[in-house]
């Protein structure tokens, strides 16, 4: 069994600088968590402190139910494929797969034959004899992970891997990686920086920013049901709109006023959303995907702007819109309306699709179902 | 126009360095050669012998006296140089930034001292009755403070090694501290995690990322050991020591060349010096070149 | 291992490096006879300046030590005019026979010095340069090293430099002096740190070729002395500090060139 936990886990460095405050974050046996964030957010020293490279300041960290804190790296028994990939230079493939083997002194041939298997498995068997430098970056990227499945480590480890691969290599070693994951069944945590990634691989994916877990949820539910401003325009692509807007109550269920024009919303939000009366909602959150033909709403949920730019996709097309208060508003809506810069349009806003924020960013708490 | 000055300017550029190379490089290589088949007295007179000046050299007591001497020290000066400089630098590789700094200063000192003034220095470092080294031993753990180290045979080779060490430990280590910190940090969290212990890294890691560096300095450090002259002149009073125990070739070809005025006989031993540095180095990259595949 | 057992350890071997330097400038301060009562560091109301004073009054010092900075000074000069010029032309210029020039040069680096000596001894007497400064400066003129140094920093330069340099007017041994020289100011700082270093140290050659005594660099100077005042300890010493600090003076200067300089070939080849 190879869950892993943090509890209350903190990494502070000697100059003062706080890299992760209070993480609490459980991995289930199994596992493929991501976890995604913008550069400096944390995300790497986690792993690292997962990895035993970082000292834990304080709280816990359990494999398999044990305090591993002071646990040597070695002994903790996971794999860990690095950014550059971290292959020694002076060895051949098959030496570089081999070398943990050698290092936990099994029998030589017992080392050959699973080294051996594993290269069957990644399609290196041709490669064996070669040295890295002679690799491609795919190649080498295979060699790194061949090097960590040999181990079969209670936890795969992966801190960037396809970062350094171009975009077309990217998408087929995602497929294989996450493949590769389904077929072992070794829990694995990843860590990177492409929230497409994370949406696509992970069982889970934790979402970091500066230091501090903003959300930990499937892909599906991050995406419906982003907690805060921050993961709402973190995952999707493009980013979700964030509007200034204020509420209020009417007759007929609450209204918005929004870049100055005023949106009823009738009691179907109270549905979707809990209120508690306190609440002070600051901002809404509208997907670009979401922005509706003005056509199929009813007047009172129409917001109007002038076109700035548009961009076509083919099928569709992305619509800059400058707001009545000036607020930029990003639409993806369908190409066959022609439109131009200097247009003056509306969209429509659909209350099903909308996200409520409050002040400090926090999405308001959803209902249940 | 610029185009036909940017023709010409590299030839012009070079010409002093070419001529003067011709004149004090070239033709000095030829003249030797040619000198090796000649005995002279003094640059005036001399007479042609053929080969027999290499022919006398190899039954020459003395020349291989020398030889021993000089092979004694490159050994032992080679054997020890290594791990001390390779340790020091290790040892620095784990230093902060400023400590770093100072210790490469300090370690490098005595190689700014110099050769020359750094015998004269250890002249009397190494002297019997009231040099620092007798006093130290003797204060530290009670050896006779007479040990007469450069008048006794059997002690002038290692008191010579011992001065080498002190001379050049801190150069090398330069080499070897600039290599260290070349070598890719993730190389060594990648093999922590593959369960390497300090010494496995040390030697699957660190090694082979500095390896040319190493191989250049035991190249560099045997060459210039087998052409060992100064500190030995200079120690031993301008001689060859007791027993001619601190004769080094060069020294002979000092001797024979310049005191002994024989200018062709020394332009043999120096051949044959080029000879013997040019194959051992050819050996020790062989050796090291086509080592073992790292696996 | 521990931080502490890997400061210990180098605080032994900085010690091991700099007592006999210490011991030196303790010597140097010591009256001759108290080097058979205090081997180590006289007590401090026994320091003396009578070893300096003997020393300029015995020998000649003075004149030894300027021989040495002219000596010094000059070959430096020399070869940084010609080396850097020579690297110059093999790192920006493609010219026929350059291959050749550069195997020739490699190849002579291979061959031990020793090998030159009697030849030179032979072409210096002939040249009439025997006893003289000139006899030193000349022949230390080639420095293939320095050519090789300076061709492998200067590799560096970008090459939109020089024909910004040509464009704006320049010819090219303006390029040389106006635009590569500055830019390489720190190779050329570690270079003339060695080479000063090389010469001031020379012994051999000088010991060769010098025969009057007012004609002595340091190095051959104070060796003669040692022969001839042999139990003045005190001014052995003494000799032996001053000629150490203008190269430990000019090495403060130029510490980080130097180090990088060095370094440089030897990494990368």
């Amino acid at each position: 069994m190879a869950e892993i936990a943090f509890r209350g886990v903190n990494k502070i460095y000697p100059n003062g600088f706080q890299a992760v405050y209070q993480l609490d974050l459980s991995i289930a046996d199994g596992e493929f968590l991501v976890m995604v964030g913008p550069s400096g957010c944390g995300k790497s020293t986690t792993l690292r402190m997962l990895a035993g490279l970082e000292t834990i300041s304080s709280g816990d960290l359990l494999i398999a139910g044990q305090r591993v804190n002071d646990l040597h790296p070695r002994a903790r028994n996971i794999a860990m494929v690095f950014q550059s990939y971290a292959l020694y230079p002076h060895k051949t493939v098959q030496g570089n797969i081999e070398f943990p083997l050698r290092m936990a002194k099994l029998p030589a041939a017992e080392v050959k034959a699973r080294a051996l298997e594993v290269a069957r498995m990644l399609e290196l068997e041709p490669l064996l004899q070669r040295k890295p430098g002679l690799l491609s970056g795919g190649q080498r990227q295979r060699v790194a992970m061949a090097r960590a499945l040999v181990r079969d480590p209670v936890a795969f480890l992966m801190d960037e891997p396809l970062s350094n691969l171009d975009a077309k290599l990217r998408v087929q070693m995602r497929a294989e990686i996450a493949a590769l994951q389904r077929r072992t069944g070794t829990t694995t945590v990843y860590v990177t920086h492409d929230q497409v990634e994370a949406m696509t691989m992970g069982d889970r994916v934790a979402v970091f920013k500066d230091g501090r877990l903003q959300q930990v949820d499937t892909p599906q539910q991050l995406f419906e049901r982003p907690v805060n401003t921050f993961v709402a325009g973190f995952i999707g692509s493009p980013s979700m709109n964030l509007i200034a807007a204020r509420m209020e109550p009417a007759d007929g269920g609450p209204a918005l006023t929004v870049a100055g024009e005023r949106i009823t919303l009738a009691r179907e939000i109270e549905t979707r959303f809990d209120f508690t009366g306190d609440d002070r909602i600051t901002h809404i959150g509208l997907r670009p995907e979401d922005v509706a033909d003005p056509q199929l709403v009813d007047a009172d949920r129409r917001l109007h702007g002038r076109v700035a730019l548009t961009e076509l996709l083919g099928r569709e097309q992305m619509v800059y819109l400058d707001l009545r208060d000036g607020t930029r508003l990003v639409a993806r809506l369908r190409a066959d309306r022609r439109l131009r810069p200097g247009d003056d349009i509306a969209v429509g806003i659909d209350p099903a699709r909308l996200y409520l924020f409050q002040a400090d960013g926090r999405a308001l708490p959803y209902r249940q179902g | 126009m610029p185009l036909r000055t940017a023709r010409t300017a590299p030839y012009l550029f070079l010409a002093p360095f070419v001529l003067s190379f011709l004149i004090f490089g070239a033709y000095p290589i030829v003249r030797s050669m040619i000198l090796s088949l000649y005995i002279t007295s003094g640059p005036e007179a001399q007479h042609f012998v053929g080969l027999d000046n290499y022919l006398h050299l190899l039954q020459d007591p003395d020349f291989w006296t020398a030889f021993r001497n000089t092979a004694t020290f490159a050994l032992g000066s080679v054997l020890l140089q290594l791990p001390l400089s390779l340790g020091l630098a290790l040892l620095l590789n784990r230093a902060d930034m400023r400590g770093r700094t100072v210790f490469r200063f300090i370690f490098f000192s005595p190689n700014l001292m110099g050769l020359v003034f750094s015998a004269l220095l250890f002249m009397l470092i190494l002297a019997p009755r009231f040099g620092l080294l007798n006093a130290a031993l003797h204060a530290l753990f009670g050896l006779p403070s007479t040990t007469r180290w450069l008048s006794t045979p059997g002690l002038v080779m290692p008191a010579l090694i011992m001065v080498a060490l002190w001379l050049y430990a801190g150069f090398n280590m330069v080499y070897f501290l600039a290599a260290l910190q070349a070598v890719d940090g993730e190389l060594y969290e990648a093999a922590t995690i593959d369960g390497a212990g300090r010494w496995s890294q040390f030697w699957h890691v660190t090694l082979p990322g500095i390896r040319p560096v190493l191989i250049f300095v035991v190249v560099l450090s045997t060459i210039g050991s087998f052409q060992l002259f100064e500190l030995a002149f200079l120690l031993l009073g301008n001689s060859s020591g007791p027993d001619q125990a601190g004769l080094t070739i060069v020294m002979y070809l000092y001797q024979n060349g310049f005191l002994g005025g024989d200018l062709g006989y020394a332009s043999a031993i120096g051949w044959t010096l080029a000879l013997m540095v040019l194959l051992l180095a050819m050996i020790q990259l062989r050796i090291t070149g086509t080592g073992k595949e790292a696996r | 291992m521990r931080r502490v057992v890997v400061y210990m350890l180098l605080v032994l071997f900085a010690l091991l490096c700099l007592v006999p330097i210490a011991w030196l400038v303790a010597s140097a301060f010591k009256a001759n006879a108290d080097f058979h009562v205090y081997p180590v560091v006289p007590p401090v109301d026994r320091l003396t300046l009578a070893n300096f004073t003997s020393l300029f009054t015995q020998m000649p010092f003075l004149r030894f030590m300027m021989n040495s900075f002219f000596v010094a000074g000059a070959t430096v000069i020399l070869q940084l005019f010609f080396s850097s010029l020579g690297g110059f032309a093999l790192a920006k210029y493609d010219f026929a026979g350059k291959k050749t020039v550069m195997g020739v040069m490699l190849a002579t680096m291979m061959i031990p010095g020793p090998v030159l000596l009697a030849p030179m001894y032979e072409l210096i007497y002939h040249m009439g340069l025997i006893d003289s400064h000139l006899g030193l400066i000349v022949p230390g003129m080639v420095n293939v090293f320095g050519m090789f140094l300076f061709r492998q920093s200067m590799l560096s330069v970008p090459d939109e430099m020089l024909q910004a340099a040509r464009i704006d007017g320049c010819n090219e041994f303006q390029i040389f002096w106006h635009v590569v020289m500055p830019v390489s100011r720190p190779i050329v700082g570690a270079f003339c740190l060695i080479a000063f270093m090389g010469t001031w140290n020379s012994f051999l050659w000088p010991q060769i070729i010098l025969q009057s005594s007012d004609r002595f660099t340091l190095p051959i100077g104070l060796n003669q002395m040692i022969g001839v005042y042999e139990a003045d300890y005190g001014a052995m010493m003494a000799g032996t500090l001053l000629a150490v600090l203008p190269v430990v003076v000019l090495f403060f200067l130029l510490q980080k060139e130097f180090i990088a300089g060095l370094t440089k070939g030897a990494v990368k080849g």
